[in-house]
C-alpha cells in the first residue's frame, strides 16, 4: 500500500500510456491481417504527419534520452554537435532517399528492405542479396533490442523498484503484443503518439534545470564556470561552454556520423518511406521530421551539461563517472512525481518505438524475405507465420536481456556500423544509379560488413593513433568504391531495360 | 555569447536555422509520389503474390 502511495501518479501515466498503446493495436487487428501489403506496409495509406513523427520516433530511442543526454555531463556543451549532425543526416535521408525509395518500392510492389533488392537488381544474385540483408537485420537487431530492453528495465528498477526481469518482460512483450496484432499501422500509429510524448519531454526535460534554479541566469552562471572537476581530474572551469574543451571533436564526429548515418541505411528507418499515401504527405513529412529532430535534440545533447547548475561537487564527482544516471538524478532533484511520471513515459515511449518498428522489420525478414524464398506461403499463412515469428524472436530477446553478453553496448554501435557501411551504397546505387548491378549491390554488401569487423578488431583496437576513428569510416568509403567498381565490371549483367524504365519510373515522366 | 563561446552556440543556432533552410528549400521542391491506385501501365508486379513468388515473372 505504501507502495501504491508513494507511486500512484507514475503508475497511472504509465498505464494510461501502455493502454493507448495496446488499444491501437487491437483497433487496427482485422484491417492489418486483411494481407500482406496491410500488414508489411500499411498499404501506402498513412499519412505524412505520422509518417514524420513514428521516422522520429523510430531512430530515437532510450538511448538518447538518458545515454547521449547524461553523456554531455562529461563532454560539455559541445555535445550538442551530435544533434546538429542527426540532424543534417535526417534531412539528406528525406531529401536524397524519401521520394525515390517510395516511388520504386511502389513501382516494384516491395513490401520489405530486402525484397526491394531482389526485385530492383533482378540479377543471379538477387536472391542472395535478400537473404544476406535479411540475415544482417535478424542477427543485428538482438543487440540492439536487447539494449533498449535493457535500459528500460533499468529505468523501471530505479524509479519505480521493479525487479529487472519483470521490467524487461513487461516492456518487450506490451510492445510485442500491439506490434502482432496491428502490425504496420499499429506501429506507425503508435510511433506517432510516442512521437508527440518524446517532443514534449525533451522540451520539458530542458526546462528542468531552468525551473529547479528559477531562470536562465542562475542556471548559465554556474555551467559557464563550474568548480567541478573533470573525469581526468582537473577543474572543469570553463570547459562545459568552450567548444571541445572536454571531449575533442573526431570523437563528437565519429559519433554523430555512426550513429546519424543509419537513417540512410537502417531498414527501421527507410521502411518508412514505403508507407506514406501521396506528395501532399512526402512533402509534410521532409519538412517536419528533421523540425522535430532537431528541437528534440538541440533540448536533449547538451541537458547533462545543465545538470552541473543542479548538482554539488561530491554530486558532481560521482556523476562525471556515471554519466547514465545524471537524468535519473535531475529528476530525483527536481523532486515533482508528475514531472516524474511524464518523463518516464516519454522515456518508456522512446524506447518501446524503437522496439516495436525492429520487431515487425525482423518477421517480415524472416517470413517474407527467407522462408518464402524457399517454400512459399499463401498470403494469409504468410501475415500469420509473420506474427508468430514476433512472438518467438521477443522471446529470444527476452533471454538475451536478463543474460546479456558483456560489451552489449559495443556490439548495438557496432550493428549499426555494419547496417551504414553495407546497406548504403547498394540503396543509393538502387535508387540514383541505372548502371549498379546486383552484383556490386551483393560484393558491397559483403565487403562492407568484413571491413568494418576487420578494421575494429585488427586495426582500430590495436593502433592507438586509430582509436577515435570509427569503423564506420573505412567500411563505408571501401563498400562504397567496392559498388562503382564492380558495376562498372560487370555491366553486361545489368536487368532489361524495359525493367529499369520502369523501376526510374519512365512511365511518369512528363513528356516535353 | 549565450554564456558560451561561437562554435558551441553555433550546434544549437545551426541546427535550428538548418531546419528551417530545409523547410524552405522542401517547398521549393517539385515532389512526385505514385499513388496506390495509379496505373504502372501493366509493367509492374501484381499483388501479394510476388511476395510470395521466389521468382519474378
Amino acid at each position: 500500500m505504501e507502495y501504491l502511495a508513494k507511486n500512484w501518479l507514475i503508475l497511472s501515466l504509465i498505464f494510461v500510456y501502455v493502454s493507448v498503446c495496446l488499444w491501437i493495436g487491437w483497433f487496427f487487428k482485422q484491417k492489418a491481417s486483411k494481407g500482406v501489403k496491410e500488414y508489411y506496409i500499411a498499404k501506402r495509406e498513412i499519412p505524412g504527419w505520422v509518417v514524420s513523427l513514428a521516422f522520429f520516433s523510430t531512430f530515437i530511442s532510450t538511448n538518447t534520452y538518458i545515454g547521449q543526454a547524461g553523456f554531455s555531463f562529461r563532454a560539455g556543451l559541445s555535445w550538442a554537435w551530435i544533434g546538429l549532425i542527426w540532424t543534417v543526416f535526417c534531412m539528406m535521408t528525406w531529401l536524397v532517399l524519401g521520394p525515390r525509395m517510395r516511388n520504386q518500392t511502389a513501382y516494384l510492389n516491395s513490401v520489405t528492405i530486402p525484397d526491394y533488392f531482389d526485385f530492383r537488381y533482378k540479377s543471379s544474385l538477387s536472391k542472395a542479396i535478400r537473404v544476406l540483408s535479411a540475415v544482417v537485420i535478424i542477427f543485428a537487431t538482438i543487440f540492439y533490442m536487447a539494449g533498449i530492453a535493457k535500459g528500460c528495465a533499468h529505468v523501471l528498477k530505479s524509479v519505480l523498484d521493479v525487479p529487472y526481469e519483470w521490467g524487461a518482460f513487461l516492456i518487450i512483450f506490451i510492445t510485442c503484443a500491439y506490434t502482432v496484432w496491428g502490425g504496420m499501422y499499429s506501429v506507425l500509429w503508435t510511433d506517432a503518439v510516442q512521437g508527440i510524448m518524446m517532443f514534449f519531454v525533451a522540451i520539458l526535460m530542458f526546462a528542468i534545470p531552468f525551473m529547479y534554479l528559477g531562470g536562465i541566469d542562475p542556471v548559465m552562471s554556474r555551467v559557464a564556470m563550474t568548480d567541478h572537476i573533470s573525469r581526468t581530474g582537473q577543474p572543469i572551469g570553463d570547459g562545459l561552454v568552450t567548444f571541445c574543451a572536454l571531449v575533442s571533436f573526431a570523437y563528437i564526429l565519429g559519433i554523430g556520423v555512426s550513429v546519424g548515418m543509419k537513417q540512410l541505411a537502417e531498414p527501421r528507418c527507410l521502411i518508412r518511406f514505403y508507407s506514406i499515401d501521396n506528395a501532399k504527405s512526402m512533402r509534410f513529412a521532409m519538412i517536419w521530421t528533421p523540425v522535430f529532430l532537431g528541437i528534440s535534440m538541440v533540448c536533449v545533447m547538451g541537458l547533462g551539461a545543465l545538470i552541473h547548475s543542479m548538482a554539488t561537487p561530491e554530486e558532481a564527482a560521482f556523476l562525471i563517472k556515471n554519466t547514465d544516471q545524471a537524468v535519473g538524478f535531475m529528476l530525483a532533484k527536481f523532486d515533482s512525481p508528475l514531472t516524474s511520471g511524464i518523463v518516464m513515459a516519454g522515456l518508456f515511449a522512446a524506447g518501446m518505438s524503437s522496439l516495436a518498428s525492429v520487431m515487425l522489420i525482423v518477421g517480415t525478414a524472416f517470413i517474407g524475405d527467407i522462408w518464402n524464398l524457399f517454400k512459399p506461403l499463401s498470403p494469409e499463412k504468410t501475415v500469420t507465420w509473420t506474427k508468430n515469428m514476433i512472438w518467438l524472436y521477443c522471446i529470444l530477446i527476452f533471454v538475451v536481456t536478463i543474460r546479456p553478453p558483456a560489451g552489449i553496448v559495443e556490439m548495438t554501435a557496432f550493428a549499426g556500423a555494419v547496417f551504414a557501411a553495407s546497406f548504403f551504397p547498394a540503396i543509393f546505387g538502387g535508387l540514383y544509379l541505372r548502371w549498379g548491378t546486383g552484383h556490386a549491390a551483393f560484393w558491397s554488401m559483403v565487403i562492407g560488413m568484413v571491413s568494418c569487423v576487420l578494421y575494429r578488431e585488427v586495426l582500430r583496437m590495436k593502433i592507438p593513433a586509430l582509436r577515435d576513428i570509427h569503423e564506420i569510416f573505412p567500411a563505408f568509403v571501401l563498400s562504397f568504391v567496392a559498388y562503382i567498381l564492380i558495376s562498372l565490371m560487370t555491366q553486361s549483367k545489368l536487368p532489361p531495360k524495359e525493367h529499369l524504365a520502369l523501376v526510374f519510373g519512365d512511365h511518369r515522366k512528363k513528356q516535353p | 555569447m549565450f554564456y558560451m563561446d561561437f562554435w558551441t552556440a553555433f550546434a544549437f543556432v545551426g541546427t535550428l536555422l538548418l531546419v528551417v533552410i530545409n523547410a524552405i528549400l522542401v517547398m521549393r521542391m517539385d515532389v512526385d509520389i505514385h499513388e496506390e491506385g495509379e496505373g504502372d501501365g501493366g509493367k509492374g508486379p501484381k499483388g501479394d503474390e510476388q511476395l510470395c513468388r521466389t521468382t519474378q515473372a
